[in-house]
């Protein structure tokens, strides 16, 4: 909002600089965005935020300053002339709905002859960036602007019966404003009405046809308090912002209504015509009144961290305008305060701790550390999990990204699989876009587009995974009208794979990441985020979810539940983004994974020396690796250390049908050495079960 | 005999290691193995004299030392046709072969950052949905249907009385209304408002808020605890400044300025030239968001503030354009591939 140095000078002494007078505005939590130069004169523009309504006018913006200068605040005169007709004679003005309007002030001025204003209220104006249009209408902006009261004046001739109502709007009843639109009325809109029609949207913008024009010579000049809320709803409903309604809708002061309108029927005198009816029209349903609060010192004390006496607590707060009883010596412990019509912000002690810590300045409250110790675990962090899976990621080497949750609906619906039982997708009401209509089910379709983000700009290869939330509506049976729960929310991690991992490089040429690249490396990082192994399996066929090519896909599980897919994506699952060649891609939900580091307990190194044998063997090809790890395992039992595939081959000499594999077994006896017969013997038992439950051989070597 | 073989080993050892080209292996292998007058051929010759007891050990051990010897040749000699090994071969400015690394988002790493300052300061980290109800939004933070507040909080909805959460605040009313105090957690996280994308605004962006709530924690306690936060985010230089301001779930509520991280205060354009840099909300818990939760106002106080991660990313490595974090482009990415995550 822009104010005038000059005209806060007008009502307190301001030595100040234009940048000095801004520190102060920011030590009392009314921060200047910037300080401009006008003529002679700076402008100042001042962020003042929804709960200081007082302090969007000059002289509220001044009473700041005198309190936290300590110099006396000039209250500008305003007391025009009056004529011999009585207002009570000439207009009628009546509340009839007195929870949406308190109170409403109007004054009466005839002979009014429509000009310009003087040219001191013209500069005025004009400094803080309104252009000057008339003396009636040039009076109402400087008292806005001055006072922070909105007025509005009628056309008296203009009024049917002369009359003023503030009344909820009729169905059905419409009214063109000022700005020349029409607008349908509401029953919760007030309005001011003649004793016909609706002339005014209260709070928020004049209508047309009681307009002020130049051959007007008669005025109702309104000055009202308006319900907030009520204020707020419609113009939010009309899409109609003004300078009123911004003031109503945060609250202004019921207690200046008459002041104000004195002070502009005073202003329009001033313009040299106009003379105002005896005896002002002032309807009151609820009498302003002073708000009494307390203020415990010891509570004071004990939210500041600093104790203020309160001889200084009632020095700090009386140039606000707030009238401080004073503890009887012995008696009390607290402070009575009433609050004046202007602070509607201030509603309870919290309020009045607040002015005492603007007034003393927060630089003056010391810094203390809070030792306790809380009662929610210290320490534990939710993320852990995938904090540890992000960084074995990114030690894998893939970049990670993120994406906005807000997505277009297509995609998702082809590549929303993962939620076992997931309800339907999640929508908003008022969308940014219709690309960004759904919140997501998948985070693949994400960092396709980045793929594509970064292909368009010459990498055409990339590795890259996020981690983030995703969004199913609860599983209810169909029918539910009620208020809908929140949405099931899961914390997915996915990856994504195209071309080699890596830049062609002298001594080594990386390839193109394949599906055992992925899978190893998915292995690893569920093993680090949830502390155990995940398993891989085929799905039935039929059964690969859409956007994976069945010929290269497989479930990811652990202890029998699927936690997502990996895979190559299927080419018509991609078509929309332009990606050519294939995709490697997986996604699991690692929504339960442990928070707790899972904890690493050591086992002697073993002291006897290991016997290890290479087995070549040949197997029907349609038998699964695990099948025979399995049986590998079975036959040598706790001496079996481990088995590794270092070799797996298909092709001539292999008959076709079969596949070579070799394997590295390595025994070992905790207690003593493996002799050669005892391992020969584990081994020709492991050969002999393999011919007969997998069909295999030993290759010839 | 024995103590013979072993300076043998050694001195065999030593002419190898300086061994640095085929001819001088050739002429080690001369000197020691040699058919007319290699050292150990000479041992090997020596061993007839031995008494008959010993032959059959020293014998052993003179062979495994010739075996050693020519291992050690063969070795060498492959070494040399390696490039490293060719002398004039190696260069050391040919690029070498790296890892191939990815990286962390820098917003995750700036979150991890945080969250670690403030898990050494006793706190916990809490967690909540990011589609919430309008209750947890907004009504129980004392910002009420019809509030002005509001319009700093243009909103999502995501069907009847379900807004994307405006800032990560909810949580602090899910976490009260889980535990009990004394309480001291930060909740970071995804927070989404209806703007339109810029180079400072996304419909999405991170938050992390703070609370401590207990029997008398004052404003005093805000100040110190966001002051040793922000020196060990940016170094002991650093001041902090409180400035009264207004959000609707705090009273008293202040801004938060720290001094330039650049400049130090001294005015800068990062800065704008005022040497202060805006950087957080922050003020004591209001009486009205107790109430919701069912806290009694009169025994228990606390803080809250709030900060954007974005804005401290930005902040920390001078980025302009907040866009820049959603577009995961990797030659932005991969310039935060140094910093380590925690």
């Amino acid at each position: 909002m822009r104010f005038s140095l000059d005209w806060l000078r007008a009502y307190v002494d301001l030595p100040e600089t234009a940048d000095e007078v801004a520190e102060l505005l920011a030590q009392a939590g009314l921060p200047v965005d910037s300080v401009e130069r006008w003529g002679a004169d700076h402008t100042l523009d001042v962020d003042i935020l929804a709960n200081r309504p007082d302090c969007m006018c000059h002289l509220g913006l001044a009473r700041e300053l005198a309190a936290r200068t300590g110099r006396p605040l000039r209250i500008p005169p305003g007391s025009p002339a009056f004529g011999r007709e009585k207002a009570e004679d000439l207009a009628t003005v009546e509340i009839a709905d007195g929870d949406l309007c308190s109170r409403y002030t109007a004054l009466i001025i005839t002979d009014v002859t429509v000009g310009p204003s003087p040219s001191w209220i013209q500069d005025r104006l004009a400094s803080i960036g309104l252009r000057p249009i008339n003396n009636l209408v040039d009076a109402t902006n400087f008292v806005l602007h001055e006072m922070g009261q909105p007025l509005h004046a009628f056309d008296l001739d203009r009024l049917d019966g002369a009359r003023v109502v503030a009344r909820r709007a009729r169905a059905g009843e419409h009214l063109q404003t000022l700005d020349g639109e029409n607008h349908s009325l509401e029953e919760n809109d007030l309005v001011i009405a003649d004793a016909s029609r609706a002339l005014a949207i209260a709070g928020v913008l004049g209508g047309a046809e009681s307009e002020i024009t130049p051959s007007t010579t008669r005025i109702l000049l309104e000055s009202a308090h308006f319900d907030p809320v009520a204020v707020r709803r419609t113009s939010r409903r009309l899409g109609v912002h003004t300078d009123a309604s911004h003031r109503f809708e945060r609250g202004t002061d019921p207690g200046i209504t008459l002041v104000a309108a004195l002070r502009a029927a005073a202003l329009i005198q001033e313009s040299g015509s106009g003379t105002l009816a005896r005896g002002e029209i002032d309807v009151q349903c609820m009498p302003a009144e002073r708000r009494s609060l307390s203020l415990s010192p010891a509570r004071l004390g004990a939210l500041l961290g600093m104790d203020v006496s309160c001889d200084r607590m009632a020095a700090l707060l009386t140039p606000l305008g707030f009238q401080v009883s004073l503890p009887e010596p012995g008696r009390q412990e607290h402070l009575m305060v009433e609050v004046p019509t202007w602070r509607v912000d201030v509603r309870e002690e919290v309020d009045l701790i607040e002015e005492v810590a603007r007034m003393v300045g927060y630089d003056q409250i010391p810094a203390t550390v809070p030792a306790f110790h809380s009662t929610t675990s210290p320490g534990s962090r939710p993320s852990a999990a995938w904090d540890r899976a992000r960084s074995f990621m990114a030690a894998a080497g893939f970049a990670e990204a993120i994406h906005f949750p807000m997505v277009a609906r297509g995609p998702q619906e082809t590549f929303a699989a993962i939620v076992a039982g997931g309800g339907e997708l999640v929508t908003l009401d008022n969308p940014m876009n219709r690309q960004m209509d759904t919140l997501r089910a998948s985070l693949l379709p994400g960092l396709l587009d980045s793929l594509v983000h970064n292909r368009n700009r010459g990498r055409d290869h990339a590795q890259l995974f996020e981690t983030g939330r995703i969004f199913r509506e609860q599983a209810h049976d169909s029918g539910n009208t009620q208020a809908k729960d929140l949405p099931v929310e899961r914390t997915l991690l996915a990856a994504v794979s195209r071309g080699p991992g890596g830049l062609p490089h002298w001594r080594r040429h990386p390839r193109e990441l394949d599906f055992y690249d992925l899978k190893g490396i998915l292995e690893g990082m569920v093993d680090r985020a949830m502390g155990e192994p995940a398993t891989l399996t085929r799905p039935e066929t039929g059964h690969a979810p859409g956007f994976l090519d069945p010929l290269a896909a497989a479930q990811v599980t652990i202890h029998g539940d699927r936690l997502g897919w990996i895979g190559r994506l299927a080419p018509a699952a991609t078509a929309a983004w332009d990606l050519p060649g294939d995709i490697l891609a997986f996604e699991v939900d690692l929504t339960g994974a442990p928070t707790a580091r899972p904890r690493a307990r050591h086992t002697p190194v073993p002291r006897q020396p290991a016997a290890e044998r290479d087995l070549a063997i040949i197997l029907p090809a349609d038998v699964r690796y695990h099948r025979l790890e399995a049986l590998l395992r079975a036959a040598g039992g706790d001496l079996l250390e481990s088995v590794s595939l270092f070799d797996r081959y298909v092709g001539s000499p292999i008959p076709a049908g079969r596949v070579s594999l070799a394997v590295r077994l390595t025994f070992r006896a905790p207690d003593r050495t493996l002799t050669t017969p005892e391992v020969q013997n584990i081994v020709d038992t492991m050969v002999s079960s393999l011919r007969s439950e997998l069909g295999g051989e030993l290759r010839d070597t | 005999m024995e103590q013979e073989l072993k300076d043998l080993r050694v001195e065999f050892s030593n002419a190898l290691a300086s061994a640095r080209d085929e001819a001088a292996l050739e002429a080690i292998r001369i000197r020691f193995l040699g058919q007319k007058s290699g050292c150990l051929t000479h041992l090997m010759r020596g061993l007839g004299r031995l008494p008959a007891d010993q032959r059959p050990r020293m014998g052993q051990t003179v062979n495994s030392l010739k075996k050693e010897m020519d291992a050690g040749l063969a070795a060498a000699l492959a070494a040399l046709a390696s490039p490293e090994r060719r002398g004039d071969g190696l260069d050391p400015t040919l690029p070498g072969c790296a890892p191939n690394l990815g990286q962390l988002h820098p917003i995750t790493l700036v979150r991890r950052e945080l969250e670690e300052i403030f898990i050494s300061l006793g706190y916990s980290i809490e967690e909540g949905p990011e589609v919430e109800t309008e209750f947890h939004n907004f009504e129980a933070l004392n910002i009420p249907p019809d509030h002005p507040a509001r319009d700093d909080h243009d909103s999502f909805y995501a069907g009847p009385g379900r807004v994307l959460r405006t800032h990560t605040s909810p949580v602090q009313i899910r976490t009260m209304q889980r535990c009990q105090p004394p309480l001291k957690f930060i909740a970071p996280g995804m927070v989404f408002r209806r703007d339109a994308i810029d180079p400072n605004h996304t419909p999405a962006f991170f938050q992390l808020e703070g609370m401590a709530v207990g029997e008398r924690v004052s404003l005093a306690d805000l100040k110190g605890t966001l002051t040793v936060f922000w020196r060990r985010l940016f170094g002991d230089r650093i001041q902090v400044r409180f400035r009264p301001s207004y959000f609707p779930f705090v009273e008293p509520g202040a801004e938060v300025d720290i001094s330039c991280i650049l400049c130090l205060g001294k005015g800068c354009r990062a800065c704008g030239g005022s040497g202060w840099i805006e950087i957080m909300g922050a003020g004591m818990v209001h009486p009205a968001v107790f109430r919701a939760v069912g806290y009694d106002p009169d025994r228990v106080s606390g803080f809250a503030f709030g900060m954007g991660i974005d804005r401290i990313a930005k902040l920390k490595y001078g980025i302009e354009d907040l866009r820049l974090f959603w577009e995961n482009d990797l030659r932005f990415l991969g310039q935060f591939r140094n910093e380590s995550p925690r």
